[in-house]
């Protein structure tokens, strides 16, 4: 049997056990009642046997006493004496009729008179009262019955003494059915008399049973008349009665026999009361117990199934409801641990969340909910129709930050950064960490150029320095803006268009980008460049650039930086700044690097033969710096284009020597052996240490052009290129500034000091061919420098594009 | 069926041979015992001799049988034919003294002390007699017709005396014979000596008092 819950299972166990228990209780009750009918019957038979005897046997005296009183009448012996019949006759059916008998005879001692008084003729009556007279006994009076004319009597002699026996009196009483109901009401029992007369079939005359059940009697007696037992069980259309056989009378020719039976069956269904009350009593112990069960099953299993509910509430992330139990059991035990289980779990998953939606570095919301709740705005805001903004920002050179500041730094300073930027935005806007320096802002309701307003403010904000633990760090930071719905109508599409610009935004060194379509070109030739850039190298689709690098004080130009770019021949010209970063990042680099040199030994040879000594700079990446066997290439190449180690410098950026500063000294020093000049690029940005540059086997610092450009603005700008100067000067270095794009910044510079001047002002980057021709005007140009310096230039503000 | 149950003794047969020889004798006394089938000596049989060729001489006596202690007594009685019989009551109680017998058929109703006037019992035959309050009261009165007749005592034994010699019908009564009341015959001869004879009754031990 299978159960479908735990309270079905305690139910039915139990109910069966007791059901169980209570029928195989109700067998001795049966076997008990049984037996117990049984001799019951049997002792009330024979109870019944006795009173029936002694009702006879009073019956027998009370005619006996009747006879004798008129045996003893003077007058009827005097009658008897003269055998005066009539009178005889008279005074028999006088007495008959006053003791109601239904015979009276009479017969004289010497059997010469006889008178009969009832149904009987004298010749029937003779035989009968010779039999009754030799029986007789004055002592002890026996029963006598006897058939006369098929009807049962019981009989009676008493001798008519004058004073001597003179005769003899029978008296008859026909066994009727008033002896029978007397019989019934004083023994309790049924009596049948039953007959059988010659050779007439068994007869019941006279019985308190119905004629029905004592036609089944006549037939019993019919089917088993010759071997009639004593006692016996008798089934009497099905009522079942123990049976009794009084024999009384039994002659060759007539049987009379009063059967006694009292009823098993009677008596049993007595105590089918009983058993009545034996079963309603079960039906109410199994009633109460049936309540108690289930009121038991209830209180084990409506507690399981509570905690089974709420294991369910768990399993669909319902944590709330506490699962309570006033119990002080084992499911009580349960439910308490259940309930600590649940607050285990609830706060395991609250960690969880926190730590996958929420960056504990900083306290914002991380990429994830950030994702998310751009998905929840973009639903509310097409609803509406109203424009929703993504701002993302990245920090520039956090990376150098966290190597030379150590890694709490930089986490402070990015949770200054984060404090500075909830600082900006309204309560309202989600600002959110979506990578390590990368952050984004999610500004409801705002349109595109209010989204830029919100942005130049928060560019303005971050030219503040941040203060991390006391120290003053300058962080700088490009930006990306995408609005909804015109630059992406889904959260992800939003959110890369936003990063897109934001790449723009770094590459270009821009600030504050919007996205526009067609950034996405760009990114998507990414996914070929790889493949394209690999086979670039090979096709001959690089080109070598030369922007002039000049001597500051004599104004020659015999120097110039090499700049690579690339002729696609379907995208046309591409800039460095869109495949460089990609080729440092899959490690192409090195390949473009050695492609470089080559290509700057054999510019050098060329120009050389031409009559021109140019002193090309490349530029080498990290990786190159990583590389062990970077110094025997360039030996290699050198040797193989003729190339003296005056002729190449290279030019490494201050970055890249702060991601192995280690390593990147010991390839540095080796290539310094080897006689190579190496320059500082870009100097000023990085966060190089002046004791770590000073070890360094560099001749050249090269400022950067951001300090350049906005010198002429920017006073402190001016100072730190002044100090760099200085600073490049006490350490026997040369300094080369770049990002010269007037006159004014010209002649500052010169003044100050400068080295090496680099910039549009004396040459954008341009082929090799047309370097003889530039260098043929830079002749003519220098020559009015010294004359133009106090007049105003021509400012011109052409982004320089490196 | 009677010579049955008279059975005849050596001496009866000497006493035919007496016979002859004492036919002038003038009385003799004759004595008779009396048994049961089985020996016993049987007290109150009535024993008397008829056939005698002189005429009875009517002797008349008065008899009387007296009520005592409910009872009546004698028992048993032998009167001749025309004798007087007065019934006494000696009790403190009535009597109602009767008989239905078809020999003398009589009652004296409920009486004290001796009735006024005795009974006649004038025919031959056996009377029963009863009181008709107390049903244990019993007497037999054996009536004779001849002067000849005796009781046997308790010693089973009755002696007829003066008995003129000559041939005689002896018979022997007895209240409790088994058959019908007939007396038990036999056929004597009287001689000058005394005759015993010996009579064997058959009894019926129920009847007998």
């Amino acid at each position: 049997m299978k159960f479908k819950s735990l309270k079905q299972q305690i139910i039915v166990i139990f109910l069966t056990l007791v059901l169980g228990i209570q029928l195989v209780g109700l067998i001795p009750i049966q076997r008990a009642i049984d037996k117990n009918v049984r001799s019951l019957v049997t002792k009330e038979l024979e109870v019944g046997e006795k009173v029936v005897l002694n009702l006879l046997g009073s019956n027998n005296q009370n005619i006996i006493n009747g006879a004798k009183i008129l045996a003893a009448d003077y007058g009827f012996r005097e009658a008897i004496s003269s055998h005066d019949q009539e009178t005889i006759l008279s005074a028999l059916t006088n007495f008959q009729s006053r003791i109601r008998a239904d015979i009276a005879i009479f017969q004289g001692v010497d059997n010469d008179t006889i008178a009969v008084s009832g149904d009987l003729t004298e010749q029937e009556a003779m035989p009968v009262v010779q039999h009754l007279i030799s029986q007789y006994s004055a002592s002890s009076q026996t029963l006598q019955f006897e058939i006369l004319n098929d009807i049962p009597y019981q009989l009676v002699a008493v001798p008519i003494k004058a004073p001597i026996v003179i005769g003899w009196m029978v008296i008859g009483f026909e066994i009727d059915d008033a002896l029978a109901q007397k019989i019934n009401e004083l023994s309790g029992l049924q009596v049948t008399f039953i007959q059988h007369v010659q050779n007439k079939p068994w007869n019941t005359k006279v019985s308190t049973l119905g004629t029905d059940d004592q036609r089944v009697i006549q037939n019993y007696f019919a089917q088993a008349s010759k071997e009639v037992a004593i006692n016996r069980e008798m089934d009497v259309q099905g009522e079942l009665y123990e049976t009794k056989f009084l024999v009384l009378h039994d002659d060759a020719e007539n049987k009379l026999i009063a059967l006694l039976q009292r009823s098993i069956t009677a008596e049993i269904s007595q105590y089918q009361e009983l058993k009545f009350s034996l079963l309603i009593l079960t039906i109410l112990g199994l009633g109460i117990f049936s309540v108690a069960i289930i009121y038991v099953s209830n209180y084990i299993a409506k507690p399981i199934a509570r905690l089974s509910e709420n294991a369910k509430q768990l399993e669909f992330g319902n944590y709330e409801a506490a699962i309570t139990s006033d119990r002080k059991d084992e499911i009580g035990e349960l439910s308490k641990s259940f309930n600590a289980m649940r607050e285990a779990v609830a706060t395991r998953e609250e960690k969880v969340k926190r730590l996958a939606f929420w960056d504990e570095v900083t306290g914002l919301p991380n990429r994830a909910a950030f994702i998310q709740q751009l998905e929840a705005s973009i639903t509310s805001h097409r609803n509406r129709k109203l424009s929703l903004t993504v701002l993302v920002l990245n920090l520039d050179r956090f990376k150098e930050v966290n190597k030379i500041l150590g890694r709490d730094m930089g986490d402070e300073l990015l949770s200054q950064v984060a404090k500075k930027i909830k600082a900006e935005m309204r309560a309202d806007d989600v600002v959110a960490r979506l990578g390590a320096d990368e952050y984004g802002i999610l500004l409801s309701t705002l349109s595109e150029d209010l989204a830029l307003l919100v942005a130049d403010k928060l560019k303005k904000a971050f030219e503040l320095p941040f203060d991390v633990n006391e120290q003053k760090i300058d962080v700088s930071a490009g930006f990306g803006i995408a609005v909804f719905p015109q630059h992406g109508e889904t959260d992800e599409a939003l959110l890369h268009n936003a990063e897109t610009a934001l790449n723009v935004s770094k590459q270009r060194n821009s600030g504050v980008v919007v996205y526009h379509p067609q950034f996405d070109v760009g990114t998507q030739e990414n996914l070929t460049m790889a493949t394209d850039l690999k086979s670039a190298i090979q096709a001959h689709q690089l080109v070598l650039y030369l922007q002039p690098k000049i001597n500051m004080q004599t104004k020659q130009g015999y120097a110039a930086e090499a700049l690579v770019r690339w002729m696609h021949p379907e995208k046309g010209f591409i800039f460095p700044d869109q495949f460089i970063p990609f080729a440092e990042q899959t490690g192409l680099i090195q390949s473009i690097t050695l492609w470089m040199l080559e290509e700057a030994c054999r510019v050098h040879m060329a120009l050389k033969q031409e009559g021109i000594p140019l002193t090309i700079a490349v530029n080498i990446s990290t990786r190159d710096l990583i590389g062990s066997d970077f110094p025997e290439k360039i030996e290699h190449i050198f040797r193989r284009h003729h190339v003296t180690f005056d002729a190449i410098s290279l030019e490494i950026t201050e970055s890249s020597i702060m991601d192995d500063p280690v390593r990147a000294e010991a390839t540095l020093q080796r290539l310094a052996q080897m006689g190579l000049k190496i320059a500082i690029d870009d100097f000023g940005t990085g966060y190089s240490s002046l004791g770590y540059l000073k070890r360094l086997p560099v001749q050249e610092l090269k400022i950067d052009k951001s300090f350049v450009m906005n010198m002429a603005n920017n006073e402190n700008d001016a100072i730190i290129v002044r100090s760099t100067i200085d600073l490049g000067h006490n350490l026997n270095l040369k300094v080369v500034a770049e990002g010269i794009e007037n006159v004014e910044a010209w002649n500052l510079l010169a003044k100050m000091g400068c080295d090496y001047g680099q910039g549009y002002f004396m040459g954008k980057p341009m082929p090799e061919k047309e370097f003889q021709a530039w260098l043929v005007r830079w002749e003519s140009q220098s020559q009015q420098i010294a004359a133009e310096t106090t007049s105003s230039a021509k400012k011109a503000t052409v982004h320089q594009i490196k | 069926m009677i010579a049955k149950l008279i059975k005849f003794t050596t001496l009866q047969s000497l006493g035919l041979v007496a016979l002859t020889l004492s036919q002038l004798s003038l009385a003799a006394d004759v004595t008779v015992e009396v048994r049961d089938s089985k020996g016993k000596l049987l007290s109150d049989a009535v024993v008397y001799v008829e056939g005698s060729k002189t005429a009875n001489p009517a002797t008349n006596k008065a008899f009387e049988i007296e009520q005592k202690g409910r009872q009546f007594n004698p028992q048993v009685s032998v009167v001749q034919a025309g004798t007087q019989i007065t019934f006494p009551n000696k009790d403190k109680v009535r009597h109602h003294v009767y008989s239905f017998s078809p020999a003398k058929k009589f009652e004296l109703k409920l009486y004290s002390g001796v009735p006024a006037n005795p009974v006649l019992f004038d025919k031959a035959g056996t009377v029963v007699l009863g009181c008709n309050i107390h049903d244990t009261m019993l007497a037999y009165i054996h009536i004779v017709d001849t002067p000849y007749f005796a009781k046997t005592s308790a010693s089973g034994v009755a002696a007829i005396t003066d008995l003129p010699e000559g041939s005689y019908e002896l018979k022997v009564w007895h209240y409790a014979l088994q058959t019908d009341n007939k007396p038990a015959q036999q056929a004597i001869t009287i001689k000058s000596t005394n005759q015993p004879v010996a009579i064997q009754l058959d009894i019926n031990d129920m009847k007998l008092m």
